[in-house]
């Protein structure tokens, strides 16, 4: 036998042990892949048996929800009316009375009194000058709100109180005890002072005179704010 | 036999290193499914314990029937007495 094919044979069988080397290799890494996914399948099985019923729970649940919902509100307008039930309903939404909206009266209170520099009159031609409009209804609801009711009367809320309505507002609101001075800290002054000034603006302001006086510079805050909470001192 | 010696010699230049290298790069995407399957299986596991407590809603279903037939009763009761 020459040399070259005693050199064949060998290059031949180390070729086939690679081969074999690395085929055997790459076939535990895929047994064990197989071995992975199929605990793979398992969990998914396990995951779609699990989650079978949250359908149908979750529907049920919603449905009886609902039926309580519509229940409760039919008996609510079937006793105050519609028009009652939605100021109820609205009275303890938490979205009309979140902190948020008093959080940022207050701190726009706490600007204006505490720190005065930014206060500027502007100057305005006195016979140009209209009185001021009234607030609109969304002002005089964030006044409203600060004043302790959170739903807004057609009439003033020291008259409400006398009127002896138990029906017209909802228990803990605060409108049984209105005009009683109730806090000795005088900690609800200001906010029924704020209260009766936003309720006692009398309509849209006529046309401007020339000899109309000069109305009250309006305290803004150095942020613009549209104007929407404006916060009077008592004293000024 | 001189063509024998060169094909001796490109089997062992040429095809052996081709083959490893081709089988090398079998191995190392087999090696990175792996790896990939690895964190398959413990993402899967853990959501199957997540969902442990899904059964549950079974006894929330239970507990939001019960109260809303209280509710329905409070309701009634309230009716009466308003």
């Amino acid at each position: 036998m020459p040399a070259a094919a005693v050199v064949t044979i060998i290059l031949a069988v180390v070729v086939v042990l690679v081969l074999a080397f690395f085929l055997l290799a790459t076939a535990r890494v895929l047994a064990r892949v197989n071995t992975q996914l199929a605990a793979v399948i398992d969990a998914v099985g396990t995951i779609a048996t699990r989650t079978e019923p949250v359908d149908s729970v979750v529907r049920s649940i919603n449905s009886n929800l609902a039926t309580a919902r519509d229940v409760l509100s039919s008996l609510l307008v079937s006793k105050v009316g519609s028009d009652g039930a939605a100021d109820l309903i609205a009275s303890v939404d938490p979205l009309a009375q979140g902190p948020s909206v008093d959080r940022e009266a207050q701190i726009q209170y706490e600007r204006e009194y505490e720190e005065e520099p930014y206060y500027e009159p502007e100057p305005e031609p006195v016979q140009a000058q209209a009185p001021e409009p009234p607030p609109a209804a969304e002002d005089a609801v964030i006044h409203y709100e600060r004043a302790g009711w959170t739903e807004p009367a057609a009439e003033p809320p020291w008259e409400q109180a006398q009127e002896d309505e138990p029906a017209a507002a909802p228990a803990g609101h605060g409108t049984a005890d209105v005009g009683q001075d109730a806090d000795p800290e005088g900690y609800d002054e200001q906010p029924r002072l704020l209260y009766r000034r936003a309720s006692e603006d009398p309509g849209p302001a006529p046309a401007a005179e020339p000899d109309a006086p000069e109305p009250e510079p309006v305290r803004r805050s150095p942020g613009g704010g549209g104007g929407k909470i404006r916060l009077r001192h008592p004293e000024d | 036999m001189a063509i024998w010696w060169i094909g001796n010699i490109v089997l062992l230049v040429v095809i052996a290193p081709v083959v490893v290298f081709l089988l090398n790069g079998v191995l190392q995407a087999s090696r990175k499914v792996s790896a990939v399957v690895d964190d398959l299986a413990t993402v899967g596991t853990k959501m199957a314990s997540d969902l442990e407590p899904v059964p549950e809603l079974l006894k929330t279903e239970s507990y939001v029937t019960q109260t809303t037939a209280g509710l329905a009763r409070y309701g009634a009761a309230l009716d009466e007495i308003l």
